[in-house]
């Protein structure tokens, strides 16, 4: 009886010390300061697109992630498949609820080590989060894609991985500047339609992987784009003149019923007569993107970079002129 | 207390004749204005050429013929719709506070349009007003049953709290369909703030008869209003079928409220400030109050809309946004009137 108590007290001991003495160290996030562990053995991402996917290409271990749901009620990660070919269904990401709607037993339930969420993670779910553990809010809109990168290669130890990546990345960037001269010469514009064609959003930056590709480029705008003082805005139909450039990108995919001709179609819905309007339309250089090249993952970045070089290094185009 | 002079009739139908004309001045106005500005400033002569002689190559004038136009035509619609809705539900249910938003046939109505978009895949333009139509119905009637429960009965005040829970449940039951369909909610999402902005005007081909046949009947059941304004006994004394005519009402108010969904979304506050604002001129007469209700409701909303189109270019706001932030102050400032 005595030896069972020891041998229980032992075991018990064992794993309070193996809990315990995992090393932290103090990390500053846009909520406050947290001692987080060196290396995060169990992290649950309140957000898909923008924490979980850039965390597991990283190779952090994701042990949940909030997600979303599809028309027949299936949990699944915004462009996880179309991204990295990951969903909850082939990978131990287990699902934890939708981005403003967490299941916060069922995080409890994983026991992770550290939960990191967003500006659009609600504060006082985040503050129940807390007791469970370290709970870090990363503002991904004021830091942009790269410093977000590299605050949760950071995060999770594997800033070594992003590094090599993202030097790669830099050095590709080199590459299609090389192939097409004088990158500030050429002006581009991102612009995002839903099929329902009644709005369409036009981003000066804080578009995902596309918007650092273009900024990395150093492409230019049209100067009422640039003059935008947020990073984006719905635009006015009537305006649409205002959007002419060399290139105007726009996407599909982000939605099962977002198909190409869906988003063409909602384009010439909402402004009837859209790409006899644009020489960039009229001229071929009216140009939608997949989905996850405005995704937040370093695999986003290189597809958008081949992307673009494709469309503007390796085809002929006609310049817009004013 | 003054004696009433037979003269006094006379003189209010004589003020009241005598808006008429400076309102449908101040519709049309409103109605060219819109025509005629916008994000893009355009000449005079453009918008008088696109109108006469419309040349689609020419994208100045797409912007008048097929933006600007569309908006007017549905913004002068929904906003006499609901308005003269507003009216009608106000004099029937004797509640200063009632409107189709209130008693929950606007979330009933937008309620039934997510269902079917969202849950059974109804695409179908033509199936819109009647979808809508059901949900709108099902509301009243549940906010109806639920006021008849309260002790008391169906009184303003147990009226309105009714349309207000049956409004936040069906509101509710939205966002939950929004959380287990994101995907395909994104296409609802704007449409749901209250928007005429990239609206299927062919929608109106649909909606058009029976709108037009409820503002007809609403304009010659408004008489009865009146009296019906004064209390049940009062108008069984007079001879009126109460019920029936609560009947009649209640389907035109459902077919406008339903209607005007279907275009433009769940458009608030419209059908409770106008009626009041009306009133301010014309009194208590409901065969006053029911058109002109529908002439200065088109002309608000004309405008609310102009506003949504201009206030900070090159952005658009979403029509609602601007009809909220308008109607909400006031409705306070009607309560705490009402309360005092």
């Amino acid at each position: 009886m005595l030896k069972k108590l020891v041998l229980a007290c032992a075991l018990g001991l064992a794993f309070a010390t193996s809990t315990f003495a995992q090393e932290t160290r103090a990390f500053t996030a846009a909520n406050g300061t947290f001692d987080i562990p060196v290396v995060p053995q169990r992290i649950v991402a309140l957000n898909d697109q923008i924490i979980a996917l850039p965390l597991y290409e990283l190779g952090a271990p994701v042990v949940g992630s909030a997600g979303r749901t599809d028309a027949d009620g299936n949990f699944f990660m915004r462009g996880g498949m179309d991204t990295l070919g990951i969903d909850y269904a082939n990978t131990d990401i287990e699902y934890v609820g939708a981005f403003n709607a967490l299941d916060i037993e069922t995080i409890a339930a994983l026991q992770p080590d550290l939960i990191i969420g967003g500006t659009y993670t609600d504060p006082a779910v985040v503050e129940q989060l807390q007791t469970i553990a370290p709970t870090l809010v990363i503002d991904n809109g004021s830091l942009g894609l790269i410093k977000t990168l590299e605050t949760l290669a950071n995060l999770s130890g594997k800033a070594g991985n992003f590094e090599a990546r993202y030097q790669r990345y830099l050095d590709n960037v080199e590459r299609t500047k090389s192939y097409i001269g004088d990158p500030s010469s050429i002006s581009a514009t991102m612009t995002f339609m839903f099929p329902a064609g009644e709005e369409l959003w036009v981003y000066r930056t804080s578009l995902g992987a596309i918007s650092q590709v273009l900024s990395d480029l150093d492409f230019a705008q049209p100067a009422a784009v640039a003059a935008l003082g947020e990073n984006q805005a719905s635009w006015s139909a009537e305006l649409i003149q205002q959007l002419d450039a060399d290139f105007v990108f726009g996407f599909y995919r982000q939605q099962p019923d977002a198909t190409p001709e869906a988003i063409f179609a909602a384009y010439e819905k909402f402004a009837p007569g859209w790409c006899q309007v644009l020489t960039a339309c009229r001229n071929g250089q009216f140009i939608l993107l997949p989905g996850p090249a405005f995704g937040s993952t370093m695999t986003g970045l290189e597809l958008a970079l081949e992307l673009v070089e494709s469309h503007v290094a390796a085809r002929a185009y006609t310049p817009f002129e004013e | 207390m003054s004696e009433i002079t037979a003269s006094e009739p006379v003189r209010h139908r004589i003020r009241a004749w005598s808006g008429v004309l400076p309102l449908l001045a101040m519709l049309a106005g409103a109605f060219l204005f819109h025509i005629a500005v916008g994000a893009k400033p355009l000449p005079v002569t453009t918008v008088f050429d696109a109108l006469i002689s419309f040349d689609p190559t020419n994208f100045d004038h797409v912007i008048v013929q097929n933006l600007r136009l569309p908006r007017a035509v549905l913004a002068l619609v929904v906003g006499a719709a609901l308005s003269l809705a507003g009216a009608l539900m106000q004099g029937v249910t004797r509640n200063p506070l009632a409107d189709p938003g209130l008693l929950g046939l606007t979330t009933g109505a937008a309620f039934a349009v997510v269902l079917a978009q969202t849950v059974f895949g109804v695409a179908a333009l033509a199936a819109m007003p009647w979808i809508a139509m059901s949900g709108a119905l099902g509301a009243a009637v549940i906010v109806f049953f639920i006021s008849r429960l309260v002790p008391g009965g169906a009184t303003p005040l147990s009226m309105t709290l009714a349309g207000a829970a049956v409004s936040a449940f069906l509101g509710t039951i939205i966002s939950i369909i929004h959380l287990l369909n994101q995907d395909t909610f994104e296409n609802l999402r704007v449409w749901l703030t209250g928007s005429l902005a990239g609206r299927d005007i062919t929608l109106l081909w649909y909606t058009g008869p029976w709108m037009l046949i409820a503002f007809v009947a609403g304009v010659l059941l408004a008489p009865r209003v009146t009296v019906l304004a004064m209390g049940d006994e009062v108008a069984q004394g007079l001879g009126v079928k109460t019920g029936w005519l609560k009947a009649q009402l209640l389907a035109v108010v459902v077919v406008l409220t339903a209607c005007s969904v279907a275009l433009a979304g769940p458009l608030g506050f419209i059908g409770l400030v106008i009626p009041h604002v009306v009133r301010l001129y014309v009194g208590s007469d409901y065969r006053w109050i029911v058109p002109y209700s529908a002439l200065v409701g088109a002309a608000y909303l004309i405008s609310v809309d102009i506003v949504a189109r201009i206030a900070i270019p090159p952005r658009e706001i979403s029509t609602g946004i601007i009809t909220a932030l308008v109607g909400a102050p006031l409705f306070v400032h009607l309560v705490r009137r009402r309360a005092r």
